[in-house]
């Protein structure tokens, strides 16, 4: 997802890079570092200000600004970060070329303009690359975007990338805690779903203890980015993050319970306490039993929609579930003795009913 | 002897045979052949005591295979039927008759028997009586079809031997329309093209039609045969996603239809099915008229005492062409509308790409600030993680169900049905496939506790890995009639 800096406050920046873009002879400069040219495209990657702590999140800020008297275009790929590369080279000398992150399904267009004279800046979340950052040291990284930076509609340019280094020291748990607490407040006072989404994402990704209080503070918020904080009590998966998302199973906002109880599905077989154990997974078995009977309910509307194909549908899946015939029988008994309704889909009810009640031989 | 008819013209499904002899002076001798290209079941009643006693034979006769059979030896040797019967061994005439069990519409078996003059030395030849199907019609009369739609059209006819109802459909090779403009033929497949009327028509091969009668030891007259039906092509309509309008508000809603050349009316409704609760077209209406793809604005008037209780259809005189479920209901803010398809296609890799588009009921998508839209896609059954069957899809799980929103204020977003991070399959190849069901959805805080209210859907996700009769293997994922492939899987 997408968030604009307006004025970063950049103290420390790991590398800067610049292209300078000269319009009349069609050339590309790279400079190591300086100030951005006025005729140029700037693309640069910076660092957060200070040392982080070990488990702090670690962003990115990706900015590119336009100084040329056209419009400048680029894709970021899938949700505006699948078109970058990352390597890391951690504290032990491993090195790992780190895939881009595309997943299967709904996402944001990776395609941005930036018109002459804008800047456009983004926060990328490092952790999400990569999930690793977990001893202290000195990490190296190198980043570049893949897909070309195109000026005037026809001219591309090409991201060069940068390298740089970040530093983890220790782990701090009182930093820690602070930089939890402000990040779930920043979620809670967001004006927008899209202002709690990058604070909500950062926090899911601090896979420490601590984050627990914080991550409970969002799912109560109510805000739309709970799933994210429920990804990160999974992430977590201690015996306080498995309580939090016990309590959630009660939670009537949005499918707050229904992603809970996936999450506890997941989560089940690493729980070491025996009775935690135990308690999760009746807990999962009721929450089945009352999401097996929502789906029923949901099934048993389809069957009145006029829609043959979303009714037979519904057939189809009340005969695969655990009575969700014997539920459907009034309506489908309606279904089948309804003349207005299509053919086949009384034919379908007088199916399903066969099979409820077996003729006898 | 049996003659060898020319090409099809005396085969037939059913024969009913004269007289036959056998005693000491004379005997009968016949042979049945398979004059088609694919296999018939014989069966062949010897009827005798005035049809009250029967012996039956069967053989199956591969094309062009021949079976013989004489009488005498039948009686004489006490050759058991397929009931175990004998013919009585005093015995010396009857009748007998012959039926292709397969029944094949073509016809396919001819016959022709001798009776010997034992003691003149005379033979005689005797044809049968020909019969077969009669005066064909078209299964569909009228073939109702939408604009790119189609339908396979059948041939019927009335067997006058069996007297048993029998498609023919294959006896009819050559098919085509009197307007093509409105609807094509593709053999037997008529395809609508624009909205219309027109007729359709076959023609069969030369073979014999007409009712059971004796041949007169000549030929079966030979006919080609064109029966017709006709053809109504309708316009195609699809709505837009707006499964809420809210109560004093109102909610862009799409009507989308195809042709947009269509210059036919189609008339909209929209009616309460159950309980309380009403919506108007802009014209303060439940009822409008349109021709081509409109953007309707429907006002939430009553709250829905019950969910999805009103109904917008489109019809025409044909019937309803389409139809969607409302809800009006106070939300508390504006809400994502006119969720809809604007493109699919095949982005390579096995992905397949789908583009989508959506309104606010306020019509400014800034104030759909609090909304998130949405897709909840569920597995084939409760496993979490759901397993990728491998080999031969990629050893990788999807999250079941799996819950992936943007922001509604983005008013658009795409949808990529892809095999990530794992894309290698894995051999052995064998046949496979999965499919998932997907729904788009939107929440907004202020709405009903922020639950997701679906806006399309269900969808049907299938993935297949299936070999080719060359031996290659294909992976394709199809949805809403798209499709994207890796042909070959390497």
């Amino acid at each position: 997802m997408t968030n604009i800096f307006k004025s970063p406050t950049l103290l420390f920046a790991l590398a800067f890079s610049l292209i300078s873009f000269a319009a009349s002879a069609g050339e590309v400069q790279v400079q190591d570092a300086g100030p951005p040219s006025k005729t140029g495209v700037s693309i640069s990657y910076l660092f957060p200000p200070t040392q982080l702590s070990l488990h702090e999140p670690i962003v990115i800020n990706f900015q590119i600004k336009n100084e040329t008297a056209e419009v400048v275009s680029l894709d970021l790929g899938q949700d505006r970060k699948g078109e970058f590369l990352f390597s890391v080279t951690s504290p032990d000398g491993t090195i790992l070329h780190l895939p881009k992150l595309r997943h299967e399904g709904l996402s944001q267009y990776g395609s941005v303009s930036v018109q002459p004279g804008g800047t456009f800046a983004l926060r990328l979340l490092l952790n999400e690359f990569y999930d690793k950052f977990n001893m202290p040291g000195k990490y190296k990284l190198e980043a570049r975007l893949t897909t070309p930076i195109v000026v005037a509609g026809t001219l591309q340019l090409r991201d060069p990338g940068f390298k740089g280094e970040i530093s983890i020291t220790h782990r701090d748990p009182a930093r820690l805690e602070k930089v939890c607490a402000e990040l779930a407040k920043q979620v809670e006072v967001a004006p927008s779903v899209e202002a709690a989404e990058f604070p909500a994402l950062e926090l899911s990704y601090v896979e420490d203890p601590v984050a627990v209080p914080s991550l409970a503070q969002v799912l109560r918020s109510h805000t739309l980015n709970y799933n994210h904080a429920i990804s990160g009590l999974e992430r977590i998966g201690n015996d306080d993050a498995v309580e939090v998302l016990l309590s959630a199973l009660d939670n009537k906002f949005g499918d707050i319970a229904e992603l809970a109880t996936a999450a506890l599905a997941r989560m089940q077989e690493r729980i070491p306490d025996p009775s935690l154990k135990e308690t999760v997974k009746k807990a999962v078995e009721r929450s089945s039993a009352r999401a097996r009977h929502e789906y029923i309910k949901t099934q048993i509307a389809y069957l009145d929609y006029r829609d043959p194909p979303l009714q037979d549908s519904a057939i189809q899946n009340l005969m695969k579930v655990e009575d969700g015939l014997q539920q459907a029988e009034p309506v489908l008994q309606r279904l089948a003795n309804d003349p207005n309704q299509p053919a086949d889909v009384r034919a379908a009810a007088r199916d399903a009913l066969q099979k409820l009640h077996p003729p006898q031989r | 002897m049996a003659r060898k008819p020319r090409l099809s013209d005396q085969l037939a499904t059913h024969w009913e045979a004269g007289a036959w002899e056998v005693d000491s002076t004379h005997n009968t001798l016949s042979t049945i052949s398979n004059g088609s290209n694919q296999l018939a079941r014989a069966q062949l009643t010897i009827l005798y005591n005035q049809g009250t006693g029967q012996y039956q034979i069967e053989r199956t006769l591969a094309p062009d295979e021949q079976m013989a059979l004489d009488f005498g030896k039948l009686i004489h040797n006490r050759v058991p039927d397929k009931n175990g019967n004998t013919l009585p061994p005093d015995l010396t005439w009857g009748t007998y008759r012959l039926l292709d069990l397969n029944d094949n519409p073509t016809g396919s078996l001819y016959e022709g028997k001798v009776i010997v003059d034992k003691t003149y030395g005379h033979a005689s030849y005797n044809c049968v009586i020909c019969c077969g199907p009669n005066n064909p019609w078209m299964v569909y009369n009228p073939v109702i079809l939408t604009v790119n739609g189609s339908l396979n059209q059948g041939v019927q006819a009335m067997n006058t031997c069996s007297q048993r109802l029998a498609t023919v459909t294959v006896d009819f090779p050559t098919w085509w329309t009197d307007n093509t403009s409105i609807a094509t033929a593709s053999n037997k497949q008529i395809n609508g093209v624009a909205p219309g009327t027109t007729n359709h028509n076959a023609q069969s091969i030369n073979m014999y039609w007409g009712p059971k009668e004796d041949s007169g030891g000549g030929d079966c007259p030979l006919i080609q045969e064109e029966p017709f039906a006709g053809t109504e092509v309708n316009p195609t309509v699809t709505f837009s996603g707006t499964p809420v309008v809210p109560l004093g508000g109102t909610a862009p809603i799409t009507a989308t239809v195809t042709p947009t050349s269509n210059v036919s009316t189609i008339s909209l409704t929209l009616t309460t099915t159950s309980g309380g609760g009403s919506a108007v077209f802009s014209n303060g209406k439940t009822s409008m008229n349109i021709t081509s793809t409109t953007v309707l604005l429907l006002t939430g008037v009553q709250a829905s005492s019950v969910p999805n209780n009103i109904v917008l259809a489109a019809s025409n005189g044909s019937g309803v062409l389409a139809s969607t479920n409302l809800t009006v209901a106070a939300t508390g803010g504006a809400i994502p509308t006119n969720f809809r398809q604007v493109d699919a296609y095949d982005a390579g890799n096995g992905d397949l790409h789908f583009d989508y588009r959506w309104d606010s009921s306020s019509g400014n998508l800034a104030d759909l600030q609090y909304c998130v839209v949405a897709e909840y896609v569920t597995y084939p059954d409760g496993r979490n993680p759901w397993p990728l069957p491998s080999p031969p899809f990629p050893p990788d799980t999807f999250p079941n169900p799996t819950n992936i929103g943007v922001f509604a204020t983005l008013g658009k977003a795409g949808d990529d049905h892809q095999l990530v991070p794992f894309t290698t399959f894995i051999k052995p190849y064998s046949n496979s496939t999965f499919t998932a069901k997907q729904n788009y959805q939107f929440a907004c805080t202020y709405y009903d506790s922020g639950n997701f209210h679906t806006m399309m859907g269900p969808n049907f996700i299938v993935r297949t890995v299936s070999q080719y009769p060359n031996g290659t293997w294909e992976f394709t994922v199809t949805k809403s009639g798209a499709i994207a492939t890796i042909n070959p899987l390497p």
